[in-house]
């Protein structure tokens, strides 16, 4: 060991070059990252008997829970079970973005270390992880839809809402990743925090016209990612105000994430 | 044919010493008060771990690389498989890279098929040739019935071998091995060694580090001794080692 220095070596022009290409790259790499994504959830029940079955009954426990106490949060909702059944999944899928992005990296420790593949892959990974666990909460979202006749035509505006979630999922692993691995407090702060937003974000509680307008509400990202994959779910149109402002959080979650991963990729792996 | 190239390349680590270091609250307090409180970021300290090192290793070239320990081999080599991106300096690689590094990248968890399996994936195989590296590794590696039993149970010895079969399986151009083959009996090095030989005939590359002079005779025939993170001699194997043990009992270490 030589020379030490305090200041943080400047990164190289064509290294920042190197960490972009290296995430299409990763993009790309869908075989890789699909089947170690599915294997991350199957992984997480091997020694069960149930298996990933324990998403799908732990989902339904926790829906027909909040259902009991309907009066405390949606007296007047006729059709509060499949929005508690849309609802919960997809603020499940956002809050894993944001919790399991900030681990994303330094779960994936090992292999890092161990092999030259695209360290994008792991980000990725974890979106697709997240996606995978959803499908298995959607399960009974479509009993539950079936069972109240909720199933509309509306539900074709979801395809979009996907989209734009998976945008902002994206972005949220490649900002993240390296963030978490550099600050270790952001991965059980962003737990802490996904915890915090559950509450205050409309979740399991339908807002009225008045708290719509509120500032938790207008002014927080949450509510319109959820509300894009939420409202067609349930049988409703997306407002245009909220299709735009849930693109632009996406898209400008995506660019940080683009920045922050190609800034720190080379230092990362020091500070796994 | 495959070509690794090094251009003066450097990489420089933190050294990560206290907690409010790694704190991104620590860090925003640090910056709102101008570094008064929070215990400052800009207090870590970097080290170069290699300093400045170009090399050109082309086809058929059979690489050892020696040095004291914290010397920068390890980090050379992970330099070397693009693992980690030189903070300065230019890295370019013609052929695929297979590794052997510290850490072996398992899952401790999963019988060592099905970690041969998932190495395989990673590396992007799937259908026929994803059989046939892993066919390859379970006859390679001889660890018989102990491949349905979970990684960690496994010994060093045998970590070791699971890699370095996996690592070979698939073909590489390029093989970079860290000291942890060492860990392996000799007849497996003679037969590791036999298998890296075979992968330089097909115009392929190989790079090992270790502290062996019979394991760094057997794998290379260009020597590389490195010492505070730069090249103190680079030529052929028996002169690098006679010079680095020269050094060696010249500072009273053997």
């Amino acid at each position: 060991m030589t020379a030490h220095s305090t200041r943080a070596p400047a990164v190289a022009a064509h290294t920042l070059q190197n960490s972009l290409h290296e995430i299409l790259r990763a993009l790309m790499s869908w075989r890789i990252w699909g089947i170690a994504a599915m294997d991350d959830i199957a992984g997480r029940y091997r020694r069960t008997i149930l298996g990933p079955l324990w998403i799908t009954l732990g989902q339904a426990g926790f829906i027909a829970g909040l259902y009991l106490l309907r009066e405390k949060f949606a007296a007047s909702n006729p059709h509060y079970l499949t929005y508690l059944a849309a609802s919960l999944p997809t603020w499940g899928l956002l809050a894993s973005f944001v919790v399991d992005g900030s681990n994303s990296l330094v779960k994936a420790k090992g292999f890092i270390d161990a092999y030259p593949i695209p360290m994008a892959i792991h980000s990725v990974r974890s979106v697709a992880a997240s996606y995978v666990n959803y499908a298995h909460l959607l399960v009974v979202y479509v009993v539950v839809a079936a069972f109240e006749g909720t199933i509309h035509v509306a539900l074709v505006g979801v395809a979009p809402g996907l989209l734009i979630t998976m945008v902002f999922g994206v972005g949220a692993a490649l900002l993240l990743g390296p963030l978490g691995a550099r600050f270790r407090d952001l991965g059980p702060a962003s737990a802490m925090g996904a915890g915090l937003m559950f509450v205050l974000t409309p979740v399991f509680w339908v807002p009225g016209r008045q708290q719509i307008e509120s500032p938790l509400v207008m002014y927080n990202p949450f509510y319109y990612l959820l509300e894009v994959v939420r409202a067609p779910l349930i049988g409703e149109a997306v407002a245009p105000l909220v299709w735009l402002i849930a693109s632009l959080i996406a898209l400008a979650t995506l660019t940080a994430g683009l920045i922050v991963y190609v800034r720190m990729r080379p230092q990362v792996v020091y500070w796994l | 044919m495959a070509s690794l190239e090094l251009r003066n390349v450097r990489a420089a680590y933190p050294v990560i010493v206290s907690a409010s270091q790694r704190s991104a609250f620590a860090a925003a307090a640090s910056s709102m008060s101008f570094g008064r409180l929070g215990g400052g970021s800009s207090t870590t300290q970097y080290v170069l771990a290699v300093n400045g090192v170009s090399l050109h290793l082309r086809h058929g070239q059979r690489l050892g690389l020696m040095g004291r320990n914290g010397s920068g081999k390890s980090t050379l080599l992970r330099l070397m498989a693009g693992i980690i991106q030189p903070t300065a300096g230019e890295r370019h690689v013609v052929g695929s890279v297979g590794c052997v590094l510290g850490g072996f990248g398992l899952d401790s968890d999963r019988t060592g098929l099905q970690n041969m399996k998932l190495i395989a994936r990673l590396h992007g195989l799937n259908g026929p040739a994803l059989k046939g590296a892993v066919d390859d590794a379970v006859e390679f590696c001889e660890l018989g019935p102990y491949l349905e039993l979970p990684v960690r149970t496994y010994s060093s010895g045998m970590l070791g071998r699971l890699s370095y079969a996996m690592a070979t399986a698939n073909q590489a151009d390029i093989m970079l091995i860290d000291e942890g083959i060492g860990a392996g009996d000799n007849k497996f090095i003679d037969k590791a060694v036999r298998r890296a030989k075979q992968i330089c005939s097909h115009s392929g590359i190989s790079v090992v580090a270790s502290h062996s002079d019979h394991i760094l005779r057997g794998f290379s025939d260009i020597g590389l001794w490195i010492d505070a993170g730069e090249v103190k001699s680079i030529g052929p194997i028996d002169d690098v080692i006679a010079a680095y043990t020269k050094f060696l009992q010249s500072i009273g270490e053997i």
